[in-house]
């Protein structure tokens, strides 16, 4: 979607109105089962089971032996219902050929629509329900609450999301806006200004870059006010937002915000609670666009008439902001790629909070036990990242080094892979 | 319903990865074909765990068709069992890490009959998958034909035992 995107701009094109909600409607459904994914199989677990709990049971699989088998099979019914609404439009869920520069391939039929609006009233209430059963499990123990607000998975940083005319979050289209450590706007930008608010910085040992705000520039791996170092992703995108477009999850965040205490939010594991109010969003604009009478339209397209050249686009991931820059010769051959994906710009926070949560947890003299290296990788679970995304890495051949140092600080292993 | 209407064929891959692709290509094979019989389906995915399992759903059997990395061997056509597979584990990190062999026992566990009580793999030996590369090897290319081959001996042996 965000590579459509940057191929409108390139070619000049603007999208016409039916275009533009299809492919919102398009990517709503992405984001239902991309969030159901992460919530139910990989954030459940270490609360429905315990961080400490047997790797054996502290699965997916374990979650609905507890909460009922009958909630696994509506977390497949409704991933499903999300990737039938994409394939229906796009011919297949996953690598769809479908948009195009100015608009997209193919229309939806008014029996289309009512299929998605069907659909979609299913998705709202199971992303209701789900919020209810993080209430019920998360919220009303109190030992998980003062995990989630404890100090070890507090990182202090800027965010950044896309949002609407109205500051609220939108996946799809609108403008970045930045907040600093006290959630006050520090800017915001249109796709093809990003150069002058984001710039990134390279480290030896990691051939991923670690994005930071260009204005404050780089200022290391330092939390708190004064960093030039921002998240993006779900929390991310609700602290640098001032609501949601939509009712119920409108609701779903003010409660949030209005328990943890006012916004920004700094708990990174309150990223899956924010996760889940993006859950209940994308299902209730879902079933909007849905009930768009526009949304049948014939006009899909602009066939692009100018000679391509360069261009931006910006969505939000589920993972994050996420930016492709192409640059194009006078036939519209590709000569520069960049791309800055949701992961990546997370890529310094997830070492940030890994260090310190694995500092607040492991004790020196302490056993190092299963759990609490659990609990060392909620930290990173929180962010959902695909390094495969971000590193743009696709074949299998990942070269890696790892380097293992005692407690004085020696080398004591060095493992490689790859590595030419 | 059409005979082999229960039975999905899947071919995995990625085309632009050279060898990596030849699960599609034996997909496309297959289809040129038209010797697969009426009403099995046959889909091409480029992905893994929970999609890849969701893919399955109402299906009683599943074949699905993919490279294996085994350098000196290159081109050798081998069937495994579920069993087979390596493990991946639950707790890959990311979403986009679960393993298929979780992801099916989860499936299986939440809605027994709707999913694949036997998936199969006939897997085609690669030495490695290509760098941004269209087209087979010749040694991989050639086991096209004998792993659609497979691929049909297989079919005709899920539609005996439904």
């Amino acid at each position: 979607m965000a590579s459509g995107k940057a191929n409108d701009a390139v070619f000049g094109v603007e999208v016409p109105p039916t275009a533009k909600k299809l492919r919102e409607l398009f990517y709503s459904a992405h984001f239902v089962h991309s969030h159901i994914a992460h919530f139910y199989a990989l954030a459940a677990p270490d609360f429905v089971m315990g961080p400490d709990a047997d790797p054996a049971e502290r699965n997916i699989l374990g979650v609905v032996g507890k909460v009922g088998l009958e909630i696994g099979g509506a977390v497949i019914k409704h991933r499903a219902y999300a990737q039938e609404i994409q394939a229906m439009l796009a011919g297949k869920a996953t690598h769809p050929v479908w948009v195009l520069p100015g608009g997209v391939s193919k229309g939806m039929n008014r029996e289309e629509r009512s299929q998605v609006e069907e659909k979609a009233r299913s998705c709202v209430e199971f992303a209701r329900f789900s919020l209810q059963l993080f209430e019920d499990v998360v919220l009303k123990n109190k030992g998980y609450v003062d995990v989630i607000l404890s100090d070890g998975y507090r990182l202090v940083t800027n965010y950044m999301g896309l949002v609407d005319d109205n500051n609220k979050v939108n996946f799809y289209d609108g403008r970045v806006r930045i907040v600093d450590t006290d959630g006050l706007e520090i800017g915001k930008y249109s796709p093809a200004e990003y150069l002058e608010y984001v710039s990134e910085h390279v480290e030896s040992w990691s051939y991923l870059k670690f994005p930071y705000l260009k204005k404050i520039g780089w200022t290391g791996f330092n939390e708190g006010r004064g960093t030039g170092i921002y998240q993006a992703a779900p929390l991310a995108r609700l602290n640098a937002s001032d609501g949601m477009a939509t009712p119920l999850a409108q609701e779903a965040y003010e409660k949030m915000y209005s328990t943890l205490g006012g916004k920004p939010v700094h708990a990174i594991l309150a990223a899956h609670w924010a996760r889940l109010v993006e859950l209940l969003y994308a299902s209730e604009r879902l079933l909007e666009l849905s009930r768009d009478e526009e949304i049948t339209g014939d006009h899909i397209r602009n066939i692009p008439a100018g000679t391509p050249n360069e261009g931006v686009g910006i969505i939000e991931a589920p993972r994050g902001t996420l930016t492709h820059h192409y640059k194009t010769d006078e036939r519209g051959l590709v000569t520069a790629v960049n791309l800055i994906v949701g992961t990546t710009n997370n890529h310094g926070p997830i070492y940030m909070a890994i260090k310190k949560a694995a500092m607040a947890i492991i004790k020196p003299g302490e056993e190092i036990s299963q759990g609490l290296l659990n609990m060392v990788e909620m930290a990173f679970r929180s962010y959902d990242p695909c390094f495969s995304c971000a590193t743009h890495t696709m074949f299998g051949e990942m070269p890696l080094q790892v380097v293992v140092y005692d407690a004085a600080g020696e080398p004591v292993k060095n493992l490689t892979r790859h590595v030419d | 319903m059409k005979a082999g209407a229960s039975i999905y064929v899947i071919g995995l891959g990625n085309e632009l990865a050279g060898d990596d692709g030849v699960g599609v290509a034996v997909l496309n094979r297959l289809q040129e074909q038209g010797s697969i019989p009426p009403g099995v389906k046959l889909i091409e995915a480029g992905i893994t765990g929970l999609s890849l399992v969701e893919l399955m759903l109402g299906a009683k059997q599943v074949i699905l068709v993919d490279s294996f990395l085994d350098g000196g061997n290159s081109g050798m056509v081998r069937r495994f069992t579920e069993q087979e597979l390596p493990p991946v584990g639950y707790s890959a990190g990311q979403s986009h890490g679960i393993g298929l062999r979780e992801a099916l026992a989860f499936a299986r566990g939440v809605m027994p009959q709707h999913f694949p009580g036997e998936v199969v793999v006939v897997g085609i030996a690669i030495e490695r998958p290509g760098r941004w590369v269209q087209g087979l090897s010749p040694p991989v290319k050639a086991a096209v034909e004998q792993a659609a081959e497979t691929v049909r001996a297989e079919v005709l042996r899920c539609m005996k035992s439904l």
